[in-house]
C-alpha cells in the first residue's frame, strides 16, 4: 500500500519545479533525484535510491489527469524557490515541500505521506541534468506502470491462489477431523470455537471461508463427540471435551446407561465398567490377551479387559509403597514379593479378570518370559 | 573412593530423571503395577513408585543386549559352551558345542527372552557370566542407574539384584537408539540357523502387544516368580512415542493396552 502511494507521490512531484517547461509540453526537465525513505518503526534509510525522472506539467493539471482521480490539490503556496503542496489522496494525505536554488537546478525537499497504515517521510534532493521529451517520458512512464501493475496484479493473483490453496488445505482437515473424530487435525480452529479473542477474529478474517466452514464443522465434532460412536472413535480425547465445553465424565454417565440398554458395545465396554460388568462375565470370561477373538462381543472385550482398570468410578488409590524408593533391596525372590494392586471387591481386576489372571498363572509355569 | 563419588553424583542425576522440572509425576493408576512410569516422546507423564527396587526379571536383558550392540561385532560367532545347559527357564535348545552368529544370540534374546542364548551370549561378551555382570553393573553406574543391581544377566531371581521403574526406563531409552534392538524388537517372528546349517530356529516374540496393539515396536517383557510379570512397552502413532515400563503388572497386556491408549489420548 505503502509503495504504491509513494509511486503516486512521485509522480505528482515531478511538475513542482519545471513550470517553466510547460509551455512547451514536449520538452521536459531531466532531473535526477535521490530519495531515501523513512518509517517509523524500519530501519532508517530504507529504500534509498536515485532515479531520472522528466518533469513537464503543473500540479493541478497532472492531479486533473490521474487516471483513477485518487489525489486532488488541497492547498498550493509558492514563492521564488519554494513550493508547498497539500494534496488529499483515497490513501492518505501527502505534503511536498521543496526549495530551489536560485537558477532552478537543483532543490531539496521533503513529502510526507500520513494515511491509515501510518506515516512516512521521504527526503529527496534533486538536480536538473538536462532536457527530456514530456511525452516520450510519459509514454515509458505509463508503460512501466502498466508493468508494474501487471506484477502486481499477478502477484496479487498469487497471493490469493496460496490463500485459496491453505484454506483449501484447513478446510480439507477440518473434514478429516470430523471423519475421523480426530480432534488435533481441526488445527487453529479447535482453539477458536465459540471464542472471540482478538487472535481469533485475526485468524477468522485471514481466511474466512476455511474459519467459517471449520467452525462450521467443529460444532458437528462437538455434537458427534457427544453420542457413543463419536466419543469411542475419538477415544474420549479430553482436550476434544475441553474444546467442547463438556467433560469425559458427564459424557459417560450420560451415555453409559444408554450403552447398557443396547447401544454401542464398544462404548459399554470402553468406559462402563459397572453397566459392563454382567455382559462381560458372560462373554469375556477366558478370554485372555492373546486370544484369537471373534464374534459379536470380540471389541465388547477387548475394550472391557482394556480399560476396565482404568475406568472405575471412584476407586481408591492403591496404598503406595512408602518408602520403599529409599530402602535396600528387598530380599530377592520371595517373601518381599512385591505386590501387585490390593484386591477389593469393587477393584478393576473384577471376576472376570481375575479368573482369567488366574487361569494364565497356572499356565505361566515357564519362568523368564 | 572416586568411583563411589562418580556413582553417588550419577545416583543424583538420575533420581532426577522421573521429574519433570522438579515437579513430581502423576500417579493416576497406582493399581496397575507395583511401580510404572510412562513417557510420551521422552517427556514423563505418569510415574507410581518410580524409584523403588524390584526384581526386573528379564528387562535385565536389556541390559545384556545394550552391551552386546556397544560391543557391535554381532556376526562374530559363537560357540556355545557347556554353561547353557544350566539355563532355566525359557530357552530355544541350544546343545553345547553349537555355532550361532553373536547377533543370533541376541535376536534370541529379545524376542523370545530365551535364557540359554542369553547366557551364551553374555559368556561371548564377558568371558564368565560373573565377569560380564561386573560390566552390566559398571555401564549401569555409567548411566546413572541408582536404583539398579544387576547380578544375573539374563534376569534369574538373585540376592542383590534389583531396578526400578525409572532407571529401567532410562536403560530402555539407551538401548532404543540402537537400530538393530529396534528392528528386532518390533518382529513378531523370527527364524536363524546354527552356522553349519544344521539347525534352523523359529521363534515367536515373547511381547503380546506386537502385531495386536497398533503401533507397538517393542521392547522387552518379563517374568520370574519374584518379579511378577513385566513389561517395557514402546508403541508409536502418528509420530508420537510412549514408553512404559511396568513392574509386577498382574494385568499387563491389558493394562499396557489400556495405559498406552490413555499416553495417547492424554492432554499435550
Amino acid at each position: 500500500m505503502r509503495t504504491s502511494f509513494f509511486g503516486c507521490a512521485l509522480l505528482a512531484l515531478l511538475p513542482l519545479f519545471s513550470s517553466h517547461a510547460a509551455a512547451q509540453p514536449a520538452t521536459g526537465e531531466m532531473w535526477e533525484i535521490s530519495s531515501q525513505m523513512n518509517i517509523p518503526g524500519m530501519p532508517a534509510g530504507m529504500g534509498a535510491q536515485t532515479q531520472r525522472i522528466c518533469g513537464g506539467d503543473d500540479p493541478e493539471r497532472s492531479a486533473a489527469q490521474n487516471k483513477d482521480k485518487s489525489c486532488k490539490v488541497k492547498d498550493r503556496q509558492q514563492t521564488a524557490n519554494r513550493v508547498t503542496v497539500t494534496m488529499v489522496c483515497t490513501e492518505g494525505t501527502m505534503t511536498i515541500d521543496q526549495q530551489y536554488n536560485a537558477a532552478r537546478t537543483e532543490f531539496k525537499g521533503t513529502m510526507k505521506m500520513t494515511s491509515k497504515d501510518g506515516g512516512m517521510t521521504v527526503n529527496m534532493t534533486g538536480r536538473k541534468v538536462g532536457a527530456c521529451n514530456v511525452q516520450e517520458a510519459k509514454r515509458e512512464r505509463e508503460e512501466k506502470q502498466a508493468a508494474m501493475k501487471s506484477q502486481a496484479d499477478a502477484g496479487m493473483a498469487a497471493s490469493a491462489a496460496a490463500m485459496k490453496q491453505q484454506s483449501d488445505m484447513y478446510i480439507k482437515e477440518c473434514n478429516a477431523a470430523v471423519e475421523g473424530m480426530q480432534y488435533q487435525r481441526l488445527g487453529v480452529y479447535s482453539g477458536c470455537y465459540k471464542k472471540t479473542s482478538k487472535d481469533c477474529q485475526a485468524i477468522a478474517q485471514s481466511l474466512p471461508e476455511a474459519a467459517k466452514t471449520c467452525s462450521t464443522r467443529t460444532a458437528e465434532f462437538c455434537t458427534r463427540f457427544q453420542t457413543q460412536d463419536g466419543f469411542v472413535k475419538a477415544k474420549g480425547d479430553e482436550e476434544a471435551a475441553k474444546m467442547c465445553g463438556v467433560t469425559t465424565a458427564a459424557i459417560k454417565a450420560a451415555q453409559c446407561p444408554r450403552a447398557a440398554q443396547g447401544g454401542s458395545l464398544a462404548f459399554l465396554g470402553a468406559y462402563c465398567p459397572v453397566e459392563a460388568k454382567p455382559l462381560a462375565q458372560e462373554h469375556c470370561a477366558g478370554r485372555d490377551y492373546t486370544s484369537k477373538m471373534g464374534g459379536q462381543y470380540a471389541t465388547f472385550c477387548a475394550s472391557y479387559l482394556a480399560n476396565a482398570d482404568f475406568e472405575k468410578r471412584g476407586r481408591p488409590a492403591a496404598p503406595a509403597a512408602a518408602g520403599q524408593a529409599q530402602q535396600p533391596a528387598p530380599a530377592p525372590g520371595q517373601a518381599e514379593q512385591p505386590k501387585p494392586a490390593p484386591s477389593q471387591a469393587e477393584q478393576a481386576a473384577d471376576s472376570v479378570k481375575e479368573g482369567i489372571s488366574q487361569g494364565l498363572g497356572k499356565l505361566k509355569g515357564l519362568f523368564g518370559r | 573412593m572416586g568411583l563411589r563419588l562418580v556413582l553417588v553424583l550419577a545416583a543424583s542425576l538420575a533420581a532426577g530423571a522421573v521429574q519433570a522440572a522438579g515437579h513430581p509425576a502423576d500417579n493416576p493408576y497406582p493399581w496397575i503395577a507395583a511401580a510404572y512410569v510412562v513417557k510420551r516422546d521422552g517427556a514423563l507423564l505418569w510415574a507410581g513408585e518410580p524409584d523403588a527396587r524390584l526384581p526386573p526379571a528379564s528387562l535385565a536383558k536389556l541390559m545384556t543386549a545394550l552391551l552386546a550392540l556397544e560391543r557391535g561385532e554381532l556376526e562374530a560367532p559363537v560357540t556355545v559352551g557347556r554353561s547353557v545347559l544350566q539355563a532355566t527357564g525359557t530357552r530355544i535348545g541350544l546343545k553345547p558345542g553349537e555355532k550361532l552368529r553373536a547377533g543370533d544370540l541376541l535376536a534370541a534374546t529379545v524376542v523370545r527372552s530365551a535364557n540359554d542364548a542369553c547366557r551364551a551370549l553374555a559368556e561371548h561378551l564377558g568371558k564368565t557370566v560373573a565377569q560380564f555382570v561386573v560390566a552390566m553393573n559398571a555401564r549401569a553406574g555409567a548411566l546413572g542407574l541408582a536404583n539398579t543391581r544387576f547380578a544375573d544377566p539374563c534376569g534369574h531371581d538373585r540376592d542383590g539384584q534389583y531396578a526400578s521403574a525409572a532407571d529401567l526406563i532410562v536403560l530402555a531409552e539407551q538401548v532404543m537408539q540402537h537400530a538393530e534392538y529396534m528392528r528386532l524388537a518390533r518382529l513378531e517372528t523370527i527364524s536363524f540357523k546354527t552356522q553349519d546349517g544344521g539347525r534352523t530356529f523359529a521363534l515367536r516374540n515373547t511381547n503380546a502387544l506386537i502385531g495386536r496393539y497398533p503401533g507397538a515396536i517393542g521392547l522387552k517383557t518379563g517374568y520370574t516368580d519374584a518379579a511378577g510379570t513385566c513389561l517395557v512397552a514402546l508403541a508409536e502413532r502418528d509420530g508420537v512415542r510412549v514408553l512404559a515400563v511396568l513392574l509386577n503388572a498382574p494385568n499387563r497386556w491389558w493394562n499396557a493396552t489400556g495405559l498406552l491408549d490413555r499416553a495417547f489420548a492424554a492432554p499435550r
